[in-house]
């Protein structure tokens, strides 16, 4: 007896599952690498390059130049931040409803630091951004250390944000001349007329991830968004990538602050909020793409899909109601579309439309 | 005993359930290949075979959760049902109990049982929440099962969530009609757990209801059904009254081997996979003193290569056992730690698995499975940082040591790319197993390692953790299932009251000691 069961269980090919279905490997190689660019995997995309196939058509002497291309990337490089910060956390399942707050409160800061208290460009910088790590440590203190649940814990902290803000500004934009000269050149200097906040951005992009796709921690980060219990009990120190993913995001809000006052040229009271649903829509939409997760890239192209429709509606004259519309319109299109292709079951779908075809 | 006279032959009762010509094809897989069925009223029918056969595609057909393909039909009392609809089957009385229970873990048992059967309301509309719990209680009271109706079900033990999911199924059953299915109730339950499922099941088979019991515990089933039904790749290939049938006979059923290979599954049941007595010297595990919630000071020890297990009822602190050994049973845990014959000063579960003990708890679909993640990325995660170069994880160095977890365990290859979700228990059970052997550990513990879990593969499990015991890993089981500790094990703790009631050995190790020695009846 024991020889056979050694026999059997030494020989790689052990008896292989009854769940076998027709081996994937089986499939050549473009195919699989063509499923990739398929509408359930990058929908997002084909949604993207329509707006720009419409516009173009509909405005084909304003719209498709390298003035909007410009005009895109520079706008949204903000947004993109905003979204990317919220990526982190999500994918360990913890909202952080503050990062608009946060960036505002960051935005201000370095305003007033720079203007009231005449602290030099990289002294205000670097101590905004030591700001987004006290943001992000409350954040965390919060949800990680007091167990308040981070949607609602969140809430609190971004009222105290706001609070912070009318401190600092006294619900008047901080003007002054510091703001302008060299502060100004970080979000204006430009390498083809593409702004150094966009290569910032893109700059987080990767880092997102790669820290998500191709790290231990990131991998990590996903367990414990998927499955907490199951994640504590694999040995997955889940409550400190929690805290951590929060401190990202203060962060991020950090240099999203900077980049905004250096951008608008004034730090101006409630301009962070506004930015809070977008970002939570870009990430969203941006989770449907490119296998179901959230991501850096899905997040970076929902933002860009938006942010393109925008620009379009502006250069054809659309009325100020079509840009919200549109925004909504865009979301809830893309969302449905996706989950319609996968609540059928993919493969279902493609294998009776092959049968179809044939029998044609 | 009610009869009809449909039958011209021989007077026999209604057919509660019946299917005909039932087929269900998903891309590339024939999942059911013209099934009939005729489950009759009052009986207790298993429904029988490996995983993967179709059993669960079969129940997910009743339950309206798939269409089938053309051409099937069904009946329920002698009424047609057309299949794939949840609530026309729900009508006609068919009741369900799936393996995930489907209750509310963040409520307690009286909303559990209110959500689905109703409130008892006062005039005013609002709940009569005396009236309510009266109910809940007495329903409740009729399995025995005398639980805290508020606490949320999360926090009560598989066996009460079990016990509250059955009852709110077969309190909402109109008695004399209808059909409950019951999926794989019994995985997480002690022997005499079991006992009291089966008197409710004979409760409800006693009313004229009929029951479609499916179940991996043959032993059970030969207990409780009258008759049993047997599916293997999508087909009825058997099946028949289980009088006189025993358990060599019904295991071949569903094997379909050669009687001669067979007997060696039957008889690997009854035969240790690891040569008894094979203690080594040096101690991979040795726990003196352990104390938590029902624990009260045992001595755990573990030898290099060596398959211990642990037995118990529920309340025995077999439970407990293999969490609090792990350091994952939270505050409240005492005791002293050796392992690799070196002591260890903080008893938390990172620790003691940086020190090579690895564990694989017990309700495998809510503590150890990924069910968003893929099979590879369940299968590397516990040793994903020996793919790394450079600090990044590289895919073709995880697809490597995915392959060589799976080929190690005898999951297929080609499953790596999809969701661990689409594969049957026992592969996902497998999966975990080699999530865990990847990270060599010089020490596994592992809680009720075949729950929800086919005879095959069941003893593919066995073959594998036998295996790598003869290669020196030592291996501490608590389980439920004496199945499991007769097969694996070369020495038993039994648990009774939060101590070693009886420790067995080599030859010792037969069911009928161990559950005496649980029970206390010696």
């Amino acid at each position: 007896m024991s020889e056979t069961t050694e026999a059997a269980v030494a020989t790689p090919a052990a008896p292989t599952s009854p769940d076998a279905r027709p081996p994937e490997a089986a499939r050549p190689a473009w195919r699989r690498r063509l499923a990739l660019l398929g509408f359930g995997n990058v929908g997002a995309v084909y949604v993207w390059l329509a707006i720009i196939v419409v516009f173009s058509i509909w405005a084909p002497d304003t719209f498709p130049t390298w003035g909007t291309v410009q005009t895109v990337l520079n706008q949204n490089a903000i947004p993109g931040f905003i979204a990317l910060s919220l990526v982190v956390p999500l994918s360990a399942r913890v909202f952080d409803l503050s990062v608009g707050n946060a960036m505002g409160l960051c935005s201000a800061l370095v305003a007033w630091l720079l203007v009231e208290r005449h602290v030099g460009i990289a002294g205000a910088i670097a101590i905004t951004l030591l700001g987004g790590v006290a943001i992000g440590l409350v954040n965390a203190t919060i949800v990680v250390v007091l167990r308040i649940d981070s949607f609602i814990g969140t809430l609190a902290t971004g009222a105290l944000m706001a609070s912070g803000v009318t401190l600092l500004t006294d619900e008047q934009a901080i003007i002054g001349p510091q703001l302008s000269g060299s502060f100004a050149k970080i979000a204006t200097s430009n390498v083809g007329g593409i702004a150094t906040p966009v290569f910032v951005m893109f700059a987080v992009a990767i880092a997102v991830w790669v820290l998500l796709r191709y790290t231990v921690t990131g991998r990590r980060l996903y367990a414990t968004g998927f499955n907490e219990e199951g994640a504590v009990l694999a040995g997955i120190p889940t409550r400190r990538l929690r805290f951590a993913s929060l401190i990202v995001s203060g962060v991020v809000a950090g240099i999203a602050g900077v980049i905004l006052t250096s951008q608008v040229g004034s730090g101006t009271p409630d301009i962070g909020p506004a930015y809070l649903l977008d970002a939570y829509a870009a990430v969203f939409l941006g989770a449907t793409q490119l296998g179901g997760r959230f991501n850096a890239w899905g997040t970076v192209i929902a933002v860009l899909l938006v942010g393109t429709g925008k620009n379009g509606l502006a250069v054809v004259g659309a009325p100020l109601w079509a840009e919200s519309m549109f925004s909504g319109v865009v979301l809830l299109a893309a969302l449905a579309l996706t989950n319609v292709e996968r609540a059928r079951d993919v493969r279902a779908w493609r294998s009776a439309r092959r049968r179809r075809a044939t029998a044609q | 005993m009610p009869t009809t006279g449909t039958v011209a032959s021989q007077p026999q009762r209604h057919s509660a359930l019946r299917l005909a010509g039932v087929s269900k094809t998903f891309p590339g897989v024939v999942a059911l290949r013209d099934v009939a069925l005729d489950v009759a009223a009052g009986s207790v029918h298993a429904l029988l075979g490996h995983n993967g056969c179709g059993k669960s595609t079969l129940v997910k057909l009743l339950a309206g959760v798939h269409h089938p393909d053309p051409g099937a039909r069904a009946w329920i009392d002698g009424q047609e049902l057309t299949l794939g609809s949840g609530e026309a089957a729900a009508a006609l009385g068919l009741r369900f109990v799936h393996q995930d229970l489907g209750i509310v873990p963040e409520l307690g048992a009286a909303d559990n049982v209110g959500l689905a059967l109703g409130y008892r309301r006062t005039r005013l509309g609002t709940i009569a929440w005396r009236r309510q719990t009266a109910r809940v209680r007495e329903l409740l009271a009729r399995f025995g099962v005398a639980v805290d109706l508020d606490r949320p079900l999360a926090a009560a033990t598989p066996v009460e969530r079990t016990a509250v999911a059955i009852v709110r199924a077969v309190a909402g059953a109109e008695p004399g009609r209808g059909l409950l299915v019951l999926d794989e109730p019994t995985a997480a339950f002690a022997r005499r757990e079991v006992q009291q499922l089966f008197g409710l099941i004979r409760d409800v088979s006693a009313t004229g209801t009929a029951v479609l019991l499916i179940s991996h515990r043959l032993d059970e089933v030969l207990e409780i059904a009258d008759r049993a039904t047997v599916m293997r790749n999508g087909r009825i290939v058997g099946g028949g009254t289980l009088r006189d049938v025993t358990l060599p006979q019904l295991a071949r059923w569903i094997t379909g081997e050669p009687e001669r290979e067979a007997d060696e599954v039957a008889a690997a049941a009854a035969q240790p996979v690891a040569p008894a007595g094979a203690r080594s010297a040096r101690c991979a595990l040795r726990v003196r003193g352990l104390e938590g919630l029902y624990l009260r000071g045992v001595d755990v020890s573990v030898g290099a290569g060596e398959i211990v297990g642990v037995a118990g009822l529920l309340g025995s602190g077999r439970e407990e056992l293999p969490y609090a050994v792990a350091g994952a049973a939270g505050a409240g845990v005492g005791g002293a730690w050796e392992l690799d014959g070196r002591p260890v000063e903080r008893i938390e579960l990172r620790e003691l698995q940086r020190r090579g003990l690895a564990f694989a708890p017990a309700d495998r679909a809510r503590e150890s499975v990924f069910h968003d993640f893929t099979v590879r990325e369940n299968a590397t995660l516990a040793a994903l940082s020996g793919a790394r170069r450079h600090g990044l994880v590289t895919p073709p160095r995880e697809g490597r040591l995915a392959r060589g977890i799976v080929a190690g365990v005898g999951v297929g290859a080609e499953t790596l790319g999809r969701s661990i979700a689409t594969l049957s228990g026992g592969n996902q059970q497998k999966v975990v197993l080699g999530r865990w052997l990847a990270a060599q550990p010089g020490v596994l513990v592992l809680a009720e390692p075949t729950a929800g879990v086919d005879v095959g593969a069941r003893h593919q499990l066995y073959e594998l953790i036998a295996a790598r015991a003869r290669e020196g890993l030592g291996v501490l089981v608590a389980s439920s299932d004496v199945q499991d500790l007769v097969s694996l094990c070369s020495r038993v703790l039994v648990l009774r009251d939060g101590v070693v009631a009886r420790a067995l050995e080599g030859e010792e190790i037969e069911e009928r000691a161990i559950v005496a020695a649980m029970e206390g009846v010696e």
